[in-house]
């Protein structure tokens, strides 16, 4: 197992349990900042739950209940002080379904900024981030359409544009791919290169091999367990543990 | 047979003369009683049935629209607009209820509106779902149902007596307000539901507040459904001639409405008011008064149909 001095996330001997179920257990992970994190692992095995504790959006889930520490930048995000809606301002996320707003493309990037209190210019921060999000060729000339009219894979750019707006430390996500078709994923997967210059990414994939195109690291967790954690060419190449390995090779999962 | 031909046979389109099956093991083996005729038979009856129910329903309100234009056009002159209600039919006029039903309408869409979708914006969006709200729900379901009158009577003794408005505007619309809310709430609580969480997700995740996330995304995502149910219920509440008349509304006001302090009377009073005398010319008055105040709600119906288009078209 790897273990960065300075981690930006860090859980903690975290169990989570839905009702009185537990769907995490035990897990101690370190995400190392300005690198691309990938959790894979079959489907119920977690890695989504955990995700959500990084920006606590499993507040929303009435049975959610949790132990151990979950951590951004050494303070534990669930301590009573944390104001949740700055927390997550500094962790972004994006969805397995794009999900633009009902407005117009410059205002789904103005807004997050706006509630905030952004003093900038708007119009500059708009074109910036549709051009981090390699978006801005496209939709130049539409800036005041609807982001509905956006195709699926335009759609999730722009939610990924919508989550830099914030100027994150983090972006959170949650298989961001699932629903697009190959090309509009390969641009996803080139966009997630060029933001680990400046952002840390933690991506959920149940696609092996996006997991190894993208990430530096690679988290596999099975039935609630965190089983490995280690660098992806050797989390592909020469797994530690027999189920990574045989998941790995698509023996199950 | 081999294969090769069996794996062509599996293929093969099924003929009248071929019925033949192919040994294959993954096929589902079934017996079809198709039955066509009588399937059609039944397609039609039932189509015939839904149509022949259209029709009736329409064939009843045309009925009695027609009924009711046969008896009133004689009254519907100009002055039955601007003349005060009379002793004599030939000078009574509906003035003062159009006056007052717009008073009405008007207060009891402010007061409904805010109250109601505030209601269900914390029911739908805040309230932590438990035995309580569950609980909260049920009462809301089960008010929806109680009789007018039994909200007159609410009426009388709150607004009334107990808080001293009298007979005024105010205490009418706010006991109006209160026969709607429900079906305000429940309406409202409806659309806003259908609002994917996923709205909501994308807005928390960038770091809004619950307040910030509903007056931006969730409420104007819901306000055509929203705007369907007030709609509704505001046919309702200018329809509404029991309450106010346990309110105590006066049937003979000689003067327009000034402030909302002010006595009124309403349409449906007036009209079951002239419904109820003697003389068969009030009974035309009544009908013309009918045909008034449908042609009022048709107008407020289509003034919030536009606009629900309107909005509709603007999201897309």
């Amino acid at each position: 197992m790897i273990s960065p001095t300075s981690p930006i996330l860090e859980t903690r001997n975290l169990n989570i349990y839905y009702g009185d179920k537990k769907v995490v257990r035990n897990v101690s992970l370190k995400v190392p900042k300005r690198t691309v994190t990938a959790l894979i692992g079959p489907s119920g095995c977690g890695k989504s739950t955990i995700l959500r504790t990084f920006n606590r959006m499993n507040d929303f889930i009435d049975s959610f209940r949790h132990e151990g520490e979950v951590l951004f930048e050494g303070t534990d995000v669930y301590r009573s002080k944390t104001d949740v809606t700055e927390f997550r301002r500094r962790v972004g996320m994006v969805f397995q379904k794009p999900n633009p707003f009902t407005s117009s493309i410059a205002k789904n990037i103005t807004w997050g900024p706006q509630i905030n209190g952004y003093k900038g210019d708007l119009n500059e921060l708009v074109e910036t981030c549709l051009r981090k999000a390699a978006l801005w060729d496209e939709v130049k000339d539409k800036l005041n359409d609807s982001g509905l009219a956006l195709s699926g894979g335009q759609q999730q750019r722009l939610c990924i544009a919508r989550a830099i707006a914030m100027d994150p430390e983090v972006i959170l996500m949650d298989e961001p791919c699932s629903a697009l078709d190959p090309q509009s994923t390969l641009a996803i997967e080139d966009l997630i290169h060029d933001l680990k210059q400046n952002y840390t990414i933690v991506i959920v994939t149940h696609n092996m091999q996006q997991a190894a195109r993208v990430s530096e690291y690679t988290a596999f967790m099975y039935n609630g367990d965190l089983i490995e954690f280690d660098n992806t060419s050797k989390i592909f190449s020469q797994p530690s543990e027999k189920l990574t390995k045989d998941y790995i090779v698509g023996r199950f999962g | 047979m081999s294969q090769i031909d069996s794996a062509l046979g599996a293929n093969r389109v099924l003929t009248g003369q071929d019925m033949s099956m192919p040994q294959d093991e993954n096929r589902v083996r079934a017996s079809f009683a198709v039955n066509l005729r009588r399937r059609q038979l039944k397609e039609r009856i039932f189509f015939v049935s839904i149509f022949s129910a259209t029709l009736v329903a329409l064939a009843i309100l045309v009925y009695l629209v027609a009924s009711i234009a046969y008896d009133g056009y004689p009254y519907l002159t100009w002055d039955f607009f601007t003349n005060f209600p009379s002793r004599f039919a030939n000078k009574a006029g509906f003035k003062s209820a159009i006056y007052g039903s717009v008073w009405l309408g008007g207060l009891t869409l402010v007061f409904s509106v805010l109250l109601g979708v505030g209601a269900a914006v914390y029911l739908q969006e805040l309230a932590s779902k438990g035995r309580i709200s569950s609980l909260i729900e049920l009462s809301i379901a089960t008010l929806a149902g109680v009789p007018s009158i039994i909200y007159g009577m609410l009426g009388l003794g709150i607004f009334v007596r107990f808080l001293s408005l009298g007979r005024s505007v105010l205490a009418g619309a706010l006991t109006l307000s209160l026969l709607i809310m429900p079906v305000i709430i429940i309406a409202a609580r409806e659309a806003l539901k259908s609002v994917p969480d996923s709205i909501r997700m994308g807005a928390f995740a960038l770091g809004a507040t619950r307040w910030q996330t509903v007056r931006d995304h969730v409420l104007p995502a819901a306000l055509p459904g929203i705007a369907t149910g007030v709609i509704l219920a505001m046919a309702r509440a200018v329809g509404e001639a029991a309450p106010l008349i346990l309110l105590g509304a006066l049937t003979y006001v000689a003067f327009v409405p000034e402030s909302i302090f002010d006595s009124f009377t309403a349409m449906p009073i007036q009209i079951f008011n002239w419904t109820s005398r003697p003389q068969p010319a009030f009974h035309q008055l009544a009908a013309a008064g009918i045909m008034v105040l449908l042609v009022f709600l048709l107008i407020c119906n289509s003034a919030a149909i536009y606009l629900r288009s309107k909005w509709g078209a603007k999201k897309r």
